[in-house]
């Protein structure tokens, strides 16, 4: 009876282990890019009890993961602070330093009970002056204009706001933090008003750069049609709705694109 | 031999009998399902109506034909305890190969689902020999499956094979009798016409018949039509975002901001023609369920009743020999109507119309492959003509021919988006649903509900709202560390090109969702209203 | 009295423990854990999936100030007075069929009685919800056949009910805001529960012979004998369906919610906690405040039984 219940020891410690060595840094990704989060993490465990990954790139995961380990908790946002700091600490201008330095300023913004957005936006900021060709960078560019445009917004600043987020426009580095950039202001002046021909501007620079949503080269399609046309740009308009019969096709906006470019007396009504 | 003996006896026996038998099955099952020259799958849905399971059947006989080592298996479920059911065998990794899906979140399809978008990019081998052979099988589906494509997870989980549209469904028979019509107007103003033809030749006759039956479920289909109508043109509105659609965020700060009001005489307009249309339809239609409204149409108590092509079998049978069903679509005012002309674009278009259904490949399938090609074939060009001959539901992919019986169904492309309907979130349709019976009663109108909405409409636009930036937010969330991990993917295969586009469109979908819900905290708070709830 | 029990007698019979063992699971399991789970989850902002944050007692802050759920408890207030009064026929015919002299007849009644339990309640509402149906329900018939809709329509203009009841218009019972509470209260008419009067009988049994030949000596009537003898000897009784009354009462929501709908109705009057707990999880997805409502219907029926279990005393 005692070997038997040794043997189904040994046997669970087995299994225990194949499992284990099963586990890659790649399933842990594939885990988190599907939202699996808590899944992930167990993952991690299991693989951190065999000190498979160096510290640093476990404290790296374990810290991505915290953010959205459920339930979430403070006590989590604060711990992934922690190890993003620790991450940072030891080598601060590597991939990871950068991505660590970041999250931090993420969890300042949104992750924290509290947010800080000041705090956040000079870690941004921080990232944007010493590491300005850096994809993470780039997204970090894009959280400044965000908080610029509508961090504690109130009424009587609205364009002001505007004014402060051109200037950023010279450090954009990649198509991707163009389109963002440039969809976030044309999306903020239509909605709060301001020049047409601005906006117009920035929707054509969005799609230019490249917008990969489908549903977002869609909408930018329409308004830049809309827009155009309001303005008297007639060849414009008559571009950006074509392009948008081309390919959104079953669109329930195609008839009324069509008969808008039959008023404009365009061949690509037909 | 005693009598309870003998009662007792024969229980045993049952018991013993049903036992050997559903062993015998079991082991029959575990046999086939061994052969190692034959590959089992399974597939299980609730699509119960008459027709639909023939349908499937149908098509897994040709596959079977063409694969002979190959057996699909159907597996009905009602769709009382699909869910259940379904989540469960999802638990227990004994899901079918094949799940129709239906009320599985995000997050249950993420864990359990394999995502096939890779494969919806490549061809269809099924489309061989036909002019979609070359396309991607995205690209053979009438609505670019975009009614698959998830846009949380970024990923399609299923391939959709039928599509479904709302039609007005009457008695042929009745509607000669009483009008001496073979069908139905389809202009807005005629078809009030007869509705109040019907009336009157019921009050002369003494029959009871109605223009049309109604139900909660019923009515809010060919109302909410009609209003949206009378919407069309305020969507286009500079104020409106110039998307020519209606998007709640705009809509929901406009109204705090008295871009549009209750008021309006678009609304207005709109909320006439829903009282106009409630008085034809039974008394008190708000408190009857969607089977009353059929009952009424069965009874011949109703010429008309509107529902979508999803009911058309279980309509069909239903009324077989009492009386032919005639199908077209819900008629709309036309721009020259003088009474409600005046706001309207024009037809309203179905071009937007998703695919409907599809099945997802559990990741505890031990056949995906085969899976994965009969879900080809059935939403392949052959494969859905087969479904669609024998289902009568209507086809998903291009090019397949529409039986001559589903004509009517065949969605309306030449048309204008609809405008928007007053109640498009959980809160502000409760409000709306509950003061409905303002507009509907005989001594009700449009003023009556106006005055009884105004009150809790902005407050429930508001409760709606913060529902919706916590989602945002939730959302926000959630792909930050997805996109971290994506990122990380994307290290280890620099060339995956799905790997790009996903981060690329994460990255979109990530910056707009949070501008959104800092602008929805903003619309809140100059609004008067608490960001949190 | 409390015996005290020593550990080794506990343990004398150990194995007969494990025969209740089964109970004992499937109850921690079906009725416990979803209880624990939903004090838990009620501290969460949480849509009934995977992600839920810890919002500490945010949600219960906000049932305090949420109109609805107030106006809900207003509205089960009402219900509750009507069903205490609803109780009144199920005693009386307890009283009848006690006092039938036939033994045999007697059975036959308690028989006709507790035949109708064994329909499932769910017809039983579906037959209710069609008895209201404007056009073919039963209600609206009799209404026309008796002449009371006339009475009814008269009323209506004496009154001042704002023309709910009109000629030639049938009466929509459910989707009218003021009719659907008087319809709550009518439904179940004549509003003799067969548990109910189960329940009284055995009470009325158990009432010696000897005090009613005591009373009939001493020339009591009828109903002399229902007020001194039977009511107060039957407050035993009537303080557990009283309990099991409120407690029903404030918990379900299947009456409305099968003849209403999820939103309560016209005018959201037939809207009850437990419905809007409903609502809130089911049609807005907040899992995590539909938890904290449950929560305080739970509190609410707990205070609620202490004080009848404390007032509603028995004079033994």
């Amino acid at each position: 009876m005692k070997n038997l219940f040794l043997f189904l020891l040994v046997l669970m410690g087995l299994f225990q282990g194949s499992y284990a060595t099963s586990l890659t840094e790649e399933k842990i990704w594939n885990d988190a890019s599907l939202f699996l989060f808590n899944e992930a993490h167990e993952d991690l465990k299991t693989v951190r009890q065999q000190g498979r990954f160096p510290e640093r790139e476990e404290n790296y995961i374990e810290a991505l993961l915290l953010l959205n380990v459920q339930p979430k908790t403070e006590e989590n946002i604060q711990r992934s602070a922690e190890l993003f700091r620790r991450v940072e600490e030891v080598k601060g201008d590597d991939e990871r330093g950068i991505a660590a330095k970041y999250y931090r300023g993420r969890i300042m913004q949104i992750h924290q009970e509290r947010p800080d957005l000041v705090r956040a936006e000079k870690i941004y900021k921080e990232l944007l002056h010493d590491f300005p060709l850096n994809p993470i960078s780039q997204r970090a560019l894009i959280q400044v204009v965000l908080l610029r445009l509508y961090g504690n917004l109130e009424k009587g600043e609205i364009f002001h706001r505007l004014e402060e987020v051109e200037e950023l426009k010279g450090f954009i580095r990649n198509p991707s933090t163009a389109v963002c950039y440039h969809e976030l202001i044309s999306d903020y002046m239509i909605r709060f008003g301001g020049n047409k021909e601005v906006i117009l501007n920035h929707l054509i620079a969005a799609e230019q750069a490249g917008i990969h949503s489908f549903m977002n080269r869609a909408d930018t399609y329409v308004r830049m049609g809309m827009i155009a046309r309001e303005l008297g740009k007639r060849d414009v308009s008559i571009l950006y709705f074509s392009k948008f019969l081309k390919e959104f096709q079953r669109d329930a906006r195609h008839y009324q694109v069509q008969m808008i470019l039959r008023e404009m007396g365009s061949v690509a009504s037909k | 031999m005693k009598k309870d003996q003998i009662f007792a006896g024969i229980g045993f026996s049952l018991i013993g009998l049903c036992f050997i038998l559903s062993l015998s099955r079991m082991f029959q099952r575990i046999s086939e399902e061994s052969d190692p020259k034959l590959t089992t799958i399974r597939f299980s849905h609730w699509q119960l109506e008459s027709g639909i399971r023939e349908g499937f059947d149908a098509v897994a006989q040709e596959y079977m034909r063409l694969h002979p080592n190959v057996r699909v298996i159907q597996e009905p479920v009602p769709e009382k305890i699909y869910t259940n059911w379904i989540i469960t065998q999802l638990v227990g990794e004994t899901a079918p190969d094949l799940v129709l899906l239906g009320g599985v979140t995000d997050e249950r399809l993420a864990r359990y689902f394999v995502p096939i978008t890779p494969y919806v990019n490549q061809s269809n081998p099924y489309n061989q020999g036909t002019d979609l052979e070359k396309l991607p099988w995205r690209e053979t589906y009438l609505d670019g499956m975009e009614g698959a494509y998830n846009p949380n997870l970024l990923e399609y989980y299923s391939a959709p094979f039928a599509m479904h549209v709302i039609r007005l469904f009457y008695n042929k028979e009745l509607l000669k009798k009483i009008s001496g019509r073979d069908d139905l107007p389809t202009d807005y103003d005629a078809f009030l016409q007869l509705c109040h033809q019907i009336q009157d030749y019921a009050q002369k006759s003494g029959e009871v018949v109605i223009p049309i039956a109604g139900s909660k479920y019923n009515s809010a289909i060919m109302v909410g039509r009609f209003f949206s109508t009378q919407t069309q043109r305020m969507v286009d509105r500079p104020s409106m975002g110039y998307l020519l659609r209606p998007d709640v965020e705009i809509l929901t700060p406009r109204y705090w901001e008295n871009e549009w009001s209750l008021n309006d005489p678009e609304i207005r307009s709109g909320l006439e023609m829903m009282h106009e249309i409630g008085l034809h339809m039974q008394p008190g239609f708000m408190q009857l369920q969607r089977e009353d409204a059929t009952f009424y149409f069965v009874q011949q108590r109703a010429v008309m009743i509107a529902s979508g092509s999803w009911d058309r079998s279980s309509v069909r049978t239903e009324t077989q020999g009492r009386f032919t069903v005639g199908v077209c679509a819900l008629p709309s005012p036309s721009p020259a109507s003088p009474r409600f002309g005046k706001y309207v674009l024009g037809p309203v278009s179905e071009a937007s119309t998703k695919a409907f259904g599809g099945f997802g490949i559990p990741r505890s399938s031990k056949s995906f492959d085969v899976a994965l090609d009969f879900e080809r074939f059935l939403c392949s060009r052959i494969g859905n003509q087969i479904f669609v001959n024998r289902s009568g539901w209507l086809p998903a992919i291009a090019g397949v021919k529409i039986p001559e019986e589903l004509k009517a169904f065949e969605p309306q492309l030449n048309g204008y988006p609809e405008g928007f309907a007053l109640q498009w979130s959980p809160n502000v349709k409760r409000v709306v649903e509950n003061e409905l019976n303002q507009l509907y009663q005989v001594t009700g109108g449009v003023d009556r509900f106006i005055s009884a909405l105004k009150p809790k409409y902005a407050e429930a636009l508001a409760e709606d709202s913060r529902n919706n930036i916590r989602g945002l937010l939730r959302n926000t969330f959630r792909m930050e560390t997805a996109f971290g991990a994506l990122l990380e993917l994307q290290k280890q295969d620099p060339h995956d090109s799905h790997l790009e586009n996903k981060i690329a469109e994460m990255n979109e979908n990530m910056v707009m969702a949070e501008s959104h819900w800092m602008r929805g905290q903003y619309d809140l708070r100059q609004a008067g209203y608490n960001t949190k709830p | 009295m409390s015996y005290s029990l020593s550990r080794k007698k506990a343990l004398l019979e150990w194995r007969l423990y494990l025969f209740i063992l089964p109970s004992i699971l499937l109850v921690g399991l079906f009725c416990y854990y979803p209880a624990i789970n939903a004090i838990y989850h009620s501290f969460f902002d949480w849509q009934g999936g995977d992600f839920k944050q810890f919002v500490g007692l945010d949600n219960f802050r906000r049932a305090w100030n949420d109109p609805t759920l107030l106006h809900s408890f207003g509205t089960v207030f009402i219900l509750i007075l009507a069903n205490m009064v609803k109780m009144i026929p199920s005693i009386f015919t307890a009283v009848m069929v006690h006092r039938l002299t036939c033994e045999k007849w007697q059975y036959v009644y308690r028989v006709l009685l507790v035949l109708p339990m064994i329909i499932p309640s769910m017809v039983t509402l579906f037959i209710w919800k069609f008895f209201f149906d404007p056009n073919l329900g039963v209600l609206n018939h009799f209404l026309n056949r008796t002449g009371l809709q006339t009475v009814l329509i008269h009323l209506d203009h004496f009154c001042g009910w704002g023309g709910v009841f009109q000629t030639g218009v049938p009466t929509a019972w459910l989707s009218t805001p003021t009719l659907i509470i008087p319809s709550l209260i009518l439904w179940g008419f004549p509003w003799i529960g067969a548990i109910g009067v189960l329940i009284f009988l055995s009470g009325l049994q158990s009432i010696g012979a000897e005090v009613y030949e005591a009373a009939e000596l001493d020339g009591v009537n009828s109903f002399q004998k229902f007020l001194y003898i039977e009511f107060p000897l039957l407050m035993t009784q009537v303080r557990i369906s009283l309990v099991l009354m409120v407690i029903g009462t404030l918990r379900d929501f299947y009456l409305q919610f099968l003849l209403l709908g999820e939103n309560g109705g016209a005018g959201g009057k037939g809207m009850v906690p437990g419905l809007w707990m409903y609502n809130r999880a089911f049609v807005a997805g907040e899992f995590g405040y539909a938890c904290a409502i449950g929560i305080i219907l739970f509190g609410f029926i707990l205070i609620l039984t202490f004080i009848q279990n404390k007032y509603v005393r028995v004079e033994k």
